[in-house]
């Protein structure tokens, strides 16, 4: 049988890529040196399938649809910004795996949606350039939840998407070594006139619960106030809680922070343990 | 319920090439294809981001459409605009 065998939190901040030189060296070298941390987990661990947690940006979906839950099941390419700097690419899918995590899901009540062919942003390929390929042969399913376009996914169906996905894994009847990794940044303002701010107390306040292991608390915080707090990039937790819900998870382990202005994000990383 | 119409306008121009292109060489008849009020379409036209935020357009969207137009180095005038008193 398939196995989770790990699971972290980890940032997609477009502008590591667009923007590498912009902040502090030793800042820089901070997040090169805990996604290195965070490839070499995936190695030890001998994981050779990542289930990528993102959001979409109102790039990939347009106002005609817009999914609250999101499965590629095929082809994958990306990324969709030219602005990137990354060549955009085929990217390696398992398909086979992906629509199995589609149809428990379904036959479980959830409202999947799901593509066939999918030209995807940086929330997937910045976590699959900067960290995954390293470990060769790794394989990622994107899974994007609404973080972005008001109404958006609720924090306790996230986790829910993330039990049904941990399931599925479970009951898939190959053996492979799958981990799970929801990403995003911590505090950030896209595009409102707070851009470039990072509530560096906000976001440490909010490690320090999932270190802590009082998951309860980040399910509770209302999106109003993270919105007011932190900016409406910090939605992306919510992609935190779909990766905590399918390792069931009960705390995470800070692999590393900065607050970096330049990237106008808080930039976590995070393992987590399961229960 | 108009203000839908505008994100998808928006979207078009940011997203869709030849929407892009269309509404550089004529916003006006570009415009012209969406059910949206002569406010909502001058706001467009001006780029007016504080205009679009106040009627609750998606503020990534808004940055998409103010980058499609001026290019990814415009976030200091982006912001100058957006907090402009």
């Amino acid at each position: 049988m398939a196995e989770l065998v790990g699971g972290f939190l980890i940032p997609h901040d477009p502008l590591i890529a667009a923007r590498p030189d912009a902040p502090p060296a030793a800042q820089i070298e901070a997040v090169r040196a805990a996604f290195a941390e965070v490839a070499g987990r995936l190695a030890e661990l001998r994981v050779d399938t990542v289930v990528t947690i993102g959001d979409d940006h109102y790039g990939m979906f347009s106002p005609s649809c817009i999914p609250q839950c999101f499965i590629a099941v095929g082809e994958v390419e990306g990324p969709i910004e030219p602005w990137l700097g990354i060549e955009r690419a085929p990217i390696p899918n398992h398909p086979e795996l992906a629509m199995h995590i589609l149809t428990s899901g379904l036959a479980e009540g959830l409202g999947w949606s799901f593509a066939k062919w999918i030209a995807v942003d940086h929330s997937t390929v910045l976590p699959y350039e900067y960290c995954y390929r390293k470990v060769p042969g790794v394989r990622t399913i994107p899974v994007y939840l609404n973080d972005g376009v008001p109404p958006l996914i609720p924090n306790a169906a996230a986790y829910r998407v993330g039990e049904s996905i941990g399931r599925a894994i479970a009951s898939w009847s190959g053996s492979e070594r799958v981990a799970i990794c929801g990403t995003g940044g911590c505090s950030h303002w896209v595009g409102s006139p707070q851009m470039g701010e990072v509530n560096e107390s906000f976001d440490r306040r909010l490690l320090a619960l999932l270190e802590a292991g009082d998951i309860d608390a980040v399910m509770a915080l209302s999106d109003d106030d993270v919105t007011r707090d932190a900016g409406n990039g910090a939605m992306e937790l919510k992609n935190w809680l779909c990766a905590i819900g399918a390792m069931h998870a009960t705390r995470a382990r800070l692999i590393a922070y900065e607050a970096v202005p330049q990237w106008i994000s808080g930039i976590p990383f995070a393992e987590l343990s399961a229960a | 319920m108009s203000a839908h119409a505008v994100e998808m306008a928006l979207w078009r121009i940011c997203y869709d090439e030849a929407s892009g292109r269309d509404f550089t060489a004529d916003a006006g008849a570009f415009l012209d294809r969406f059910r949206i009020t002569a406010g909502e379409r001058k706001l467009i036209v001006d780029a007016d981001v504080r205009g679009l935020l106040a009627l609750h357009i998606n503020d990534m969207l808004i940055y998409s459409f103010f980058q499609a137009l001026n290019g990814r180095g415009a976030a200091a005038t982006y912001l100058s605009l957006m907090n402009a008193r």
